[in-house]
């Protein structure tokens, strides 16, 4: 079945996330080799939220972002705080 | 007047049909609106030609670091900015005014050439990183057609001379009027300033003028105030696509793992590029080509770290590999003088017999014909070596022995002393005396063949292989190694099994670029679980080299290759035009592997845990219609015999991931994981 090499998610044909993410989990318990440290977690639930999440978020962002001003701001402050 | 702000490419079509039909002009904006950028930050693109500049200072003796270059660059562009701001409104900048005080702070003068030299590059960086919006370019091709005045206009460094090299290249130009730049007029979009420009140098009433950005400043409030139309564009998928390239190229800093993964994002088809493909393209373009460019450009290292002045590229992979190389290398080293190439006709098959015409046959080489399991005895050897049996019944009769005396030990009938008999006939002067003089023609037309090629020309040369015991290396040389002007070959290898023991000498030397085997390197490791796929990926559609013969003709040789009438060769014919499709992917990918690496200025050290992950993850742990897509179904070895070995030396054949029917695959419990254990026991017992 013909598909993109780079599907609508921005996530590649036969190299998904989703695989990566089994791998990385598969790599905590049996060695795969040198990865180099590996993905991190944060990096991969951030990337998750992304792909499986994106567009969704970035059309509100797009179309209502410039009234979540205020609340932006707040989220600012508490990442700088390292809440976040 | 109303603000117009779409959310996707169709809905501003659409818009923008609507409102066009009352307007004469219509201008877009360049960039993010006509044309998006395979990266997140358009600067990245500065930092491969400030990289091409330090090669051109190099080759200059000019000693000068790409950062200190780029640091150059941003000073007098921004001091550029700050001069221009002094007398206009906007603070804009001309490339060529502050590179060429960049190229001359650097070289003492820039000279036309130099300048025009790193233009040309610089714009082919662009052009690489650039991608037209195909519905908007369809869209500007109707406004066009149907007479409306079409501008593009945009606010950057370039001026409008070097932007029409941008539009030519995406197919823009030809239907605008005019690419205006505020590079030329210091008046730019964001001031307004522009606008006013444009209106009075074109005669445009602003009453009949639609812009269509993507900048709500620039392209939206400005114009409104200038009495433009504006049509906004906020595409949510260019954030999001965006966004995932900016999180990438932030997390490559402290985690190398990633490094990999924005390469293959760079290296992604975007807007038009990316149409529906078959699965073997997608494998060949998302899995195979990647390897291959890493292999290649480790390759490159190596030669320039041993000073190795050409490279040879082996049998029928060799052929894959040196297409890649042609269109990528060039782009990974601009400016720089890379290895000379060629392409060698060489098989196992072909060399076998040509290698013994002077060293006559070696223990070793029979060692290597009695690998493939379907070898039993010299008749076998006598195909692979190109020898007659018939010549040497009296010599194995003296050792009492028939050319038909099983010699392997895993064949029916194998006995140890007619074994060492045999090694004894390796010692018998009439023996090689024979050898030697059957094979001596092969030999003569292989030495013309290979000053034909230049092989002789060079002190040091790579011979570049899929793998995976070197021995068509280990041939080759035997095959020159009388000669004064052999050169030093050093052997490279995609992997390097080293079943066989190679002949390491300072003349002669193999190693593996993804795998070596004298080198503990799990991951790669992953390259045993289906070999095949590499040799059947990357084969050259032309049959196989059987041997070399002199010939009356100009050259005075001829390459032998194998039939392909017979029913072996129209399997493989029918196997080569299955794999095309895999082929093709390979060497799609590997223009923009080239651009992707050139940007990113990274190697193979930097791909590595990526690549490892990647072999793994795809070798080890396959999904099962991947296995059945790659798997080859012939995979002809004219090296392999035809004779069965005992049963209880097949017991293992066939019982590998990838040989394994596609009901085991869907239905076998945790068939990859315990096929990974014992891969695993393997790799450690080793």
């Amino acid at each position: 079945m013909k598909e993109k090499i780079q599907k609508n998610n921005f996530d590649l044909a036969g190299n998904s996330h989703a695989r990566l993410i089994r791998m990385v989990i598969f790599a905590k318990v049996m060695p795969i080799g040198n990865i180099a440290g590996g993905p991190g977690m944060r990096c991969l639930a951030v990337l998750s939220v992304l792909y499986y999440c994106g567009w969704p978020l970035y059309a509100f962002n797009a179309r209502y972002g410039h009234h979540l001003g205020r609340m932006k701001g707040i989220l600012s402050r508490l990442k700088n705080r390292g809440r976040v | 007047m109303k603000d117009y702000t779409c959310y996707s490419l169709k809905n501003l079509i659409e818009t923008g049909r609507r409102l066009a039909k009352e307007k004469s002009v219509v201008s877009f904006d360049l960039f993010d609106t006509l044309l998006v950028r395979r990266i997140h930050d358009p600067d990245l693109v500065k930092l491969p030609v400030a990289r091409y500049i330090a090669t051109l200072a190099e080759e200059r003796g000019v000693k000068r670091s790409a950062t200190e270059i780029q640091d150059l660059r941003d000073r007098f562009e921004t001091g550029m900015r700050a001069e221009i701001g002094r007398i206009h409104t906007d603070h804009e900048a001309c490339y060529p005014v502050f590179m060429e005080r960049l190229l001359v702070e650097i070289f003492g003068e820039a000279g036309g050439d130099l300048l025009g030299i790193v233009t040309a590059y610089e714009m082919a960086m662009e052009n690489a990183m650039l991608v037209p919006r195909e519905e908007l370019v369809g869209w500007l091709r109707e406004l066009s057609a149907a007479g409306k005045r079409v501008f593009i206009v945009s606010d950057m460094y370039l001026p409008a001379d070097h932007l029409e090299k941008l539009t030519d290249h995406a197919g823009l130009s030809a239907y605008a009027e005019a690419i205006v730049s505020s590079a030329d007029s210091f008046a730019a979009k964001a001031s307004g300033e522009g606008w006013k420009l444009m209106a009075e140098r074109f005669d445009i009433q602003p009453e009949e003028w639609l812009h269509v950005g993507d900048n709500p400043f620039s392209d939206g409030l400005r114009a409104k105030e200038a009495g433009i139309t504006p049509l906004l564009i906020h595409d949510p998928r260019e954030d999001l696509r965006k966004s995932l390239l900016r999180r990438y190229w932030n997390y490559c800093d402290g985690k190398p793992f990633w490094r990999g993964r924005l390469l293959q994002q760079v290296m992604a088809p975007l807007e038009g590029e990316n149409i529906p493909r078959e699965p073997l393209y997608r494998e060949g373009y998302n899995f195979i080509g990647p390897l291959i460019g890493i292999f290649l450009q480790q390759i490159r290292e190596i030669c320039r770290k041993e000073k190795l002045s050409k490279i040879f590229f082996l049998s029928r992979e060799g052929w894959t590999f040196e297409r890649y190389w042609k269109q990528a290398m060039p782009l990974i080293y601009p400016g720089e003088e890379l290895p000379e190439i060629e392409y060698l006709y060489v098989s196992r098959m072909a060399l076998a017999g040509a290698s013994c015409a002077h060293g006559g046959l070696k223990k070793e080489s029979a060692d290597i014909a009695f690998l493939p399991p379907g070898n039993r005895d010299f008749t076998d050897l006598c195909r692979i070596f190109s020898l007659d049996p018939e010549a040497f019944k009296e010599i194995f009769a003296r050792f009492d022995l028939e050319v038909t005396t099983c010699l392997s030990h895993i064949h029916e009938g194998y006995q140890q002393e007619n074994r060492r008999a045999f090694e004894r006939i390796l010692d018998d002067e009439e023996f090689q005396r024979e050898v030697k003089a059957q094979t001596a023609d092969a030999n003569a037309a292989l030495q013309k063949y290979l000053e034909d090629v230049g092989f002789f020309s060079h002190k040091r040369v790579a011979v570049v292989d899929v793998g995976w015991l070197g021995s068509i290396q280990r041939f080759l040389v035997d095959a020159v190694s009388h000669r004064d002007d052999a050169p030093v070959c050093r052997g490279l290898l995609f992997g390097a099994t080293r079943g066989i023991p190679f002949p390491t000498t300072g003349k002669n030397s193999i190693s593996g670029v993804i795998y070596d085997q004298n080198r503990f390197d799990f991951a790669a490791s992953a390259l045993f679980y289906a070999r095949d796929i590499f040799e059947e990926a990357c084969r050259a559609p032309y049959p196989t080299l059987n041997g070399y013969s002199l010939s009356d003709n100009e050259k005075g040789y001829e390459l032998v290759f194998r039939r392909t009438d017979d029913a072996l060769g129209m399997e493989e014919n029918e196997q080569d035009s299955y794999f095309a499709p895999l082929q093709q992917g390979i060497y799609d990918s590997a223009v923009r592997f080239g651009q992707a690496v050139c940007l990113l200025g990274w190697k193979y050290g930097d791909f590595k845990p990526w690549l490892n992950y990647l072999l793994v993850s795809r070798l080890a742990f396959p999904e099962t219609r991947e296995i059945m897509l790659l798997r080859n179904r012939t995979h002809l070895d004219d090296f392999h015999g035809g004779k069965q070995p005992k049963a209880e030396f097949l017991k293992n054949a066939g019982r590998e991931l990838w040989d394994q029917s596609e009901r085991k695959l869907r239905w076998s419990p945790l068939l990859r994981l315990r096929r990974y254990l014992l891969h695993l026991r393997s790799r450690l017992n080793q």
